[in-house]
């Protein structure tokens, strides 16, 4: 199937009609969350829909569109140019997403043991992952207790996740899905946030680029450690969110977009 | 119910085709990345944005914008440069283990103004720029139609899902929902909030699709519209020359190594 087709086939009348709806997702769904002041962005979440209803292109296109959109159309406080410098993230947001629902990662498939294996397997990684950024080997050797900080949520996040794959309670692979996506999407933000903004971007993330520089980090190496730290959370919880979305709308909605069969077993 | 940039004055800057005011952010921005000199960006500002903002009579919000965007960044920078800038040797005071350096302060400004000198070019923009009349030149310059659609869409629907937001919000606590407190505590609220404001929003999908294929949005036609857009000869060339300006700019600064940054 051509680009062109393909194009055709996922861009039907309800997918243009949910993009707008999910560009709004995305903004306040990230407001309810800071509101709360729970330490993730959660951004992304109206992108990843789109991504899992609709294929990789219609997502790719809604995180583009919703972070420029985001950076300059809107009025501030809600409307920030800094977003709009993100655009390429969210690009592979959306993209990866939809790659991840085309291979069936958003469908409760696997066997409970293979299941937990997987589950466990993602878990250590991103502890392993954690516990290198927080060793001397990468340079942080400084301040280990607050760079450990990683290393107890990639604990935290593996018992937890282990758990509840055991009762069955999402599909395992979002959380493979994830932490593939926080570790890919960080290495694209680091050289846009280093080269662009000089590392600070006003969040509240800036500590840890502060703390990574002060131990003599590079500044590109300092961005991607910060991301590497919070990506990964980030992009897990919010695929946890959307699942809980998609599992809540009825089989008959799901299935008018062309990507229905992504979430359903028809 | 403005919720988008817009402010509605009747100014020359208003009047001129969004894409010459786009042309316009466009250049400045570029300007500010090729141009080695730390001044730059301070100059441009003074000299082409602020002028250009009491040309429009927006000078007031957008100066209050863009300083809004910059504040918090431009501490972040000055705190993370001026501390941890590598290679930096001019001490200007130590507190305690850390040494703020002359050498990343000077990186901090340069690249604080160019972001602040980016951020006030495009808000000069957007606040004189109707988010339609913006859609109606894309897609007159070729984009295709079903993006214009999704930018004013979605700067329509903001105020209505915030609004929502808020209510159920005010809804789930006057039910007995804790939304301060402990990590769990504000975790555990995120269902009861998020749940049916996007299940809300999803409601509507299927018949905004069935409106739209009611109104024959996916006719291959072209489509009239009722804003009309004003452009003229010297406002076309005036963009060609800035978008020439800008790509002699980048090509030099690749090959004058006295302009690259």
């Amino acid at each position: 199937m051509t680009f062109m087709e393909r194009m055709q086939k996922d861009f039907t009348t309800i997918t243009l009609a949910l993009i707008p709806v999910a560009i709004v997702i995305n903004i306040v769904v990230g407001q309810v969350v800071a509101l709360l002041k729970i330490p993730v962005y959660m951004d992304s979440v109206g992108t990843m829909l789109v991504a899992i209803l609709s294929g990789p292109l219609a997502g790719a296109i809604t995180g583009v569109l919703s972070n420029l959109i985001w950076g300059w159309v809107l009025p501030p406080p809600i409307g920030n140019p800094v977003a709009a410098a993100f655009w390429g993230t969210a690009l592979v947001i959306g993209f990866q997403t939809g790659l991840f629902a085309n291979w069936g990662w958003f469908k409760n498939k696997l066997p409970q043991s293979q299941a937990i294996a997987y589950v466990l397997g993602a878990g250590m990684l991103l502890t392993l992952l954690q516990l290198f950024l927080a060793s001397p080997t990468f340079g942080s050797a400084d301040f280990t207790p607050l760079a450990l900080t990683g290393v107890v949520m990639g604990i935290v996040l593996t018992v937890i996740t282990t758990f509840l794959t055991w009762r069955g309670t999402f599909p395992p692979l979002i959380v493979i899905g994830g932490v593939l996506l926080g570790i890919v999407s960080a290495i694209i933000s680091a050289p846009v946030a280093a080269q662009v903004f000089g590392g600070a971007t006003g969040a509240g993330t800036d500590l840890l680029v502060a703390l990574f520089r002060y131990s003599g980090l590079d500044p590109l190496t300092s961005n991607l450690a910060q991301g590497l730290i919070s990506d990964p959370f980030d992009k897990f919880v919010s695929y946890v969110a959307v699942w809980f979305i998609v599992r809540g709308l009825s089989k008959r909605l799901i299935n008018q977009f062309p990507r229905g069969e992504n979430v359903t077993d028809r | 119910m403005n919720q988008s940039f817009y402010l509605d004055r009747a100014s020359g800057w208003h009047a001129l085709h969004p894409l010459t005011k786009i042309a316009v952010a466009f250049a400045l921005s570029v300007t500010a990345f090729c141009v080695r000199w730390d001044f730059i960006s301070v100059a441009l500002f003074v000299f082409v944005v602020i002028p250009f903002a009491v040309w429009g009579n927006i000078w007031r919000p957008v100066l209050r914008a863009t300083f809004t965007v910059i504040l918090p960044l431009a501490v972040s920078l000055a705190l993370i440069q001026g501390f941890f800038f590598p290679g930096a040797q001019d001490v200007l005071f130590q507190i305690g283990p850390f040494a703020l350096k002359r050498e990343g302060l000077e990186f901090a400004f340069v690249t604080g103004t160019r972001l602040m000198l980016i951020a006030g070019a495009g808000l000069l923009v957007v606040y004189a720029t109707h988010p339609a009349d913006l859609a109606l030149a894309l897609v007159q310059a070729g984009a295709p139609y079903p993006l214009a659609y999704i930018i004013v869409t979605a700067i329509q629907l903001l105020p209505e899902m915030q609004a929502r937001a808020d209510g159920i919000l005010k809804a789930q606590q006057a039910r007995g929902l804790e939304t301060t407190g402990s990590l769990r505590v504000r975790v555990s609220a995120l269902l009861p909030l998020l749940a049916p404001l996007v299940y809300g929003a999803l409601e509507n999908v299927q018949e905004r699709a069935l409106a739209l294929d009611a109104r024959a949005f996916r006719a291959p036609r072209a489509k009239t519209s009722w804003r009309v857009l004003r452009d003229t000869l010297a406002q076309r060339a005036l963009r060609w020359l800035l978008v020439m300006f800008s790509i002699l700019l980048i090509v030099a600064s690749v090959f004058v190594p006295l302009f690259i940054r």
